[in-house]
């Protein structure tokens, strides 16, 4: 893995498009995700965020099977993070347990690049697949959203996230 | 990690003037000098032309073994083969002990050759006015060098990586490093020293074509460098030999290594306004043992502490809390410097100090809210501060995923020789707290691009790179992105004065101005 996949954070959603194991293409996936968007507008009452958080999480997978000019690939994991961290918190709202999250997922993504550019280690897989990757977290947050438990899922995600990198963190220092 | 052997080449172009290996510099010569500095590190051996050998083996201390070989073939056959780390230097090299006591700390286990650049003030200066010798292949561009004459290998380094030597620098893009004499070989890469065929001397650059040859063979060279100041000559003739070694004599170690301790490119705030004192408290700290772990750690309490006199609310507490935050970021800077003044680096370290850095200021934007909830703000706080964390989350990325780019270009050899320059300061482990951001000093050129030099992304480009050659434009675009310094002095200032709230859309407006200033920037030499 590149230094610069590693920083996109993809899970295994994300990760499977890329390698194009799926039989759809850039198109097909954009007009699925546009059609995703208004079905979830017309769905829900008038007012909530999650519909557009739902359609910014289809749009950018259907980015990831699109292919981006090589020159700006560098600006990909910015993007992706730009979009993970104002997704919590259009959806979160005005809660500690935005912040809260919003720092777990910080420390989470420093990690991961502080690690790979001093020790050169990346994580192993297992814990990125437990972690869900940007993809597979903004798909359970959308969801708790839908649902109307958004933040009592931020309580729940921020320390588990955290204390999954912690763990793991600390695990690969001292083995 | 096994003891490495050392090689000084003795191997002088032949000419009129006599080698100035063999030049007294104080009681000894310079090449017999190098070699009893360096033989309670480990084995010494002294590769000399069979023709120099009845002069220097005489002089030579006892410890020492001599190795004769008759050409540039021959003496790179006997480095490629054999096993053990080798650290491999020019026998003409007058430094002091410290010097090779750093230099062998820092290439220890791995390969790396020492670069000096004036980014860092280490240029060599000419010691004896022979501008330009053509000693062959390597040296034949240090004619074409804009310097003051000085008989020296260009070199390229980049991201802690030694990306081109000697010939195969580009000129155009300005190369601001030379190769100083000194190259590490892991045992693992010697086989690589013999992969150049034959060809003409190298006169004095012998090491050079060392780095020439682990290059073409695509072994990453890692670039080491001394502390600034620390002197490390090359001289020509025998006057020069004996100014060298008083040079050396002379030198205030201590000093120097205090003031090498202070990071050669940070932020404003940083540079004129902590660094000056915090790098005697580092010396302070180095007196008593204190390791820079423990500062760190010290650091980020004091950080928790002012985040809690901020969540306190008022006004005096803010006060408390503004002290309490320069304090931690004080300290901050001290783990740092006394690691560079002590020597001692830890990637731990390291990653605990950059970590932290991330940790403090989050805990602080938590206690700013708190305050001002308690101050009977509104909860929307809560958004204002995670959208400041967000921004600054997403500059620092734009910072990784640019430099992850840089890097990926470089590792590719057949583009090595055309590559943009960087911070040289990026060896020293410390430099991973990455804070102003890599912005590189010149434009990546791709050989493929026949470029139009009269594009305006070019133009631009080549204007900013002259603007950022005056000094207060320079100095400005530091301030204007917001590195961390001026993050927790203008955190510091609004909690005194103002609420959290203006603290918070300060952070977010600076923020935006400078996130849109670095990436324009970074847009128009991708597209350059």
């Amino acid at each position: 893995m590149s230094e610069l996949e590693l920083q996109c954070d993809d899970g295994a959603l994300a990760s499977s498009l890329a390698r194009d194991r799926l039989p759809v293409d850039g198109p097909v996936l954009l007009a699925t995700a546009v059609l995703v968007a208004l079905a979830g507008a017309g769905l829900a009452p008038a007012g909530p965020a999650w519909p557009w958080a739902l359609a910014g999480l289809a749009l950018a997978l259907a980015s990831v099977v699109a292919r981006p000019r090589p020159r700006l690939a560098w600006t990909r994991p910015a993007l992706l993070r730009a979009l993970e961290y104002g997704t919590v918190l259009a959806l979160v709202g005005s809660s500690p347990w935005a912040y809260a999250l919003l720092a777990a997922l910080a420390f989470h993504h420093y990690d991961i690049v502080y690690r790979a550019r001093i020790r050169g280690t990346a994580p192993p897989r297992c814990s990125t697949l437990v972690a869900g990757g940007w993809e597979l977290r903004l798909g359970l947050l959308v969801l708790a959203a839908a649902l109307g438990v958004a933040e009592p899922a931020a309580a729940v995600l921020a320390p588990a996230l955290a204390g999954l990198r912690v763990a793991e963190s600390a695990a690969s220092w001292t083995a | 990690m096994t003891v490495p052997t050392c090689v000084l080449l003795a191997l002088p172009p032949a000419g009129d003037a006599p080698p100035p290996h063999l030049a007294d510099a104080g009681e000894w010569p310079v090449t017999a000098r190098l070699a009893r500095q360096l033989t309670r590190h480990g084995p010494v051996v002294v590769l000399a032309w069979t023709s120099l050998a009845p002069e220097l083996a005489p002089r030579l201390p006892d410890a020492t073994e001599l190795v004769t070989v008759d050409d540039r073939a021959e003496a790179l056959a006997w480095l490629a083969h054999g096993s053990g780390d080798l650290v491999v230097l020019e026998g003409d090299v007058v430094t002091g002990e410290l010097a090779l006591d750093r230099l062998l700390a820092a290439t220890a286990g791995s390969t790396a050759a020492l670069v000096g650049g004036t980014a860092d003030g280490t240029t060599e200066r000419a010691t004896d006015g022979a501008a330009g010798r053509a000693d062959g292949s390597v040296g034949d561009r240090a004619a074409g060098r804009a310097t003051d004459g000085a008989d020296e290998v260009p070199a390229h380094a980049a991201y802690g990586r030694v990306v081109a030597v000697g010939s195969a620098c580009d000129p155009a893009a300005g190369a601001a490093h030379v190769s100083r004499g000194a190259v590490a070989v892991a045992e693992a890469d010697r086989p690589a020293l013999a992969s150049l065929g034959a060809g003409p001397d190298a006169g004095r650059h012998l090491h050079a074509l060392l780095v020439a040859a682990l290059l073409h063979d695509a072994r990453p060279v890692l670039a080491a460098s001394l502390p600034r100041g620390l002197p490390w000559r090359r001289p020509a003739d025998r006057p020069a030999a004996q100014a060298a070694a008083d040079e050396v004599a002379a030198t205030d170690e201590d000093r120097v290594l205090l003031d090498a301790a202070v990071k050669a490119e940070d932020g404003w705030f940083t540079t004129f306004l902590v660094s000056p004192y915090s790098k005697h408290w580092a010396r302070w700290c180095a007196r008593r043992g204190l390791r820079p772990n423990q500062v760190t750690v010290a650091s980020m309490a004091i950080g928790v502490l002012a985040a809690g006199a901020f969540a306190l609310g008022h006004r005096g507490a803010a006060v408390a809390g503004a002290v309490l935050l320069q304090l931690a970021f004080t300290l901050d800077c001290v783990d740092g410097q006394l690691a560079r003044y002590t020597g001692r680096f830890s990637s731990a370290g390291a990653w605990l100090d950059s970590i932290f850095d991330r940790a403090k200021e989050y805990a602080v934007l938590a206690g700013l809210v708190v305050g001002g909830l308690r101050a009977g703000d509104e909860a929307s706080l809560w958004v204002l501060a995670g959208a400041a964390l967000t921004l600054q989350v997403a500059r620092h990325t734009l910072d990784f995923g640019y430099a992850a780019q840089q890097r990926a270009d470089l590792a590719q050899p057949a583009l090595a020789p055309l590559r943009a320059l960087e911070d040289p300061d990026a060896w020293a482990p410390t430099a991973a707290a990455d804070e102003t951001g890599p912005t590189p000093q010149h434009p990546a050129r791709r050989p493929t691009d026949a470029g139009d030099e009269r594009a305006l992304p070019h133009r631009a480009v080549a204007g900013l790179r002259r603007a950022e050659e005056v000094p207060a434009l320079k100095w400005a675009k530091r301030v204007v992105v917001l590195p961390i310094g001026e993050r927790f002095a203008l955190i510091s200032l609004l909690a005194v004065v103002a609420t959290p709230r203006v603290t918070l859309w300060a952070l977010l407006g600076w923020g935006g101005v400078a996130m849109a200033y670095t990436f324009g920037g970074r847009l128009l030499r991708t597209l350059a």
